[in-house]
């Protein structure tokens, strides 16, 4: 892009020269006085023509006054003149060519755009199959199936073992009232079990007459009704016993 | 209890409803559908995906999978319970002496 906007400045620079070199040559013969000499047909080739179109009037038969005492030197001018017509002739086929260079160069350009844009599309295309095959990467979807595999054998087990979980949770919530029962059953019974070891001892001490002064008639009855309190601790022991081992 | 304490750890859902009630069959399996679609959606694996890295992934799963199949070596039976239910029945009808009575007793020690 800097090269044709470079050559388009060079271009319009060439322009500006011819326009002033034309402007120049014909500020010279206005000044000089008028006599009517043979017109010179001024061929220009087609490719200044073309060139030249957009900023120079249309080239034509140039009528040439020349000063008749002044003969030679006009001569010297319309030579002059010819050299710079040819300069001219030589400056606009430069033109042309450097034209011809802008306008290959604009096509270069706007085929690298198209370019540019294919390959912008290309690398679009190659992010998305790279951001779908990262995806792959992470086995996201065989990590889905497996999980759904193993939770449908998970479930399949469930069903299997679903009736003895329920006698478990039955067991479980029955030895919770057991459980209650052995501790409302140790806060009844306190310091009980020790004070009947030693009244058995006690009784199993004294002989009947003290007995009767002590106001115990039945000896083994009293002893019984003692023991009933060491019965229900050792069940109860037992029942604590049998509870933790479930 | 405990194994279920451990699989609840490591993933499985409680059985369990308000007041340690056992929920019903279907409504568990339900529960468990319904977990099954939100675990399985997963983005995958972060890191290289190695052996070791999937195993990782999925390894609370082969877990739970090997452990719910294998949860009861036998199946629970309510004979031990029964002998549990008998001892707190005996002691149950064991009956305590009287208050008054057994303070009577131990003012004689």
């Amino acid at each position: 892009m800097d090269l044709v906007l470079k050559l388009n400045g060079q271009l319009k620079e060439i322009e500006k020269e011819l326009d002033n070199l034309i402007q120049s040559k014909q500020g010279e013969l206005a000044t000089t006085p008028k006599t009517m000499i043979p017109t010179v047909s001024m061929t220009v080739p087609s490719t200044l023509a073309t060139s030249l179109a957009p900023t120079t009037p249309p080239t034509t038969a140039l009528p040439i006054t020349v000063d008749s005492t002044s003969a030679s030197t006009s001569t010297e001018k319309i030579a002059k003149l010819v050299k710079a017509m040819e300069e001219m002739t030589i400056q606009a086929t430069e033109l042309k060519t450097l034209k011809e260079k802008v306008s290959s160069l604009e096509i270069d350009y706007k085929l690298e755009q198209i370019q540019q844009k294919e390959e912008e599309r290309k690398s679009q295309r190659m992010g998305e199959r790279i951001k779908f095959l990262e995806k792959d990467l992470t086995l996201q979807q065989p990590l889905e199936q497996i999980k759904e595999m193993l939770w449908a054998n998970i479930i399949d087990s469930v069903n299997d073992v679903w009736p003895s979980i329920q006698v478990i949770f039955e067991q479980t919530s029955l030895v919770k009232v057991a459980t209650e029962a052995i501790q409302k059953m140790r806060e009844e019974l306190g310091d009980q079990p020790e004070e009947a070891n030693q009244l058995i001892n006690f009784l199993n001490s004294k002989n009947i007459y003290q007995l009767d002064e002590l106001g115990i008639e039945d000896r083994i009855e009293t002893i019984i009704k003692i023991k009933n309190i060491l019965t229900k601790r050792n069940f109860m022991l037992n029942l604590q016993k049998q509870c933790q081992s479930m | 209890m405990a194994k279920f304490g451990i699989l609840r750890e490591k993933g499985l859902p409680s059985p369990m409803v308000i007041h340690d009630k056992l929920m019903a069959q279907q409504d568990y399996i339900n529960r468990l559908n319904k977990l099954t679609k939100v675990q399985a959606s997963t983005l995958g694996v972060k890191a290289l995906p190695t052996g070791k890295v999937l195993y990782d992934n999925l390894e609370n799963l082969f877990f739970l999978e090997h452990e719910v199949k294998h949860l009861f070596v036998n199946n629970p039976i309510f004979s031990r319970y029964i002998e549990v239910d008998e001892i707190y029945r005996k002691m149950i009808k064991v009956k305590l002496p009287k208050d008054e009575w057994w303070v009577k007793l131990t003012d004689l020690l």
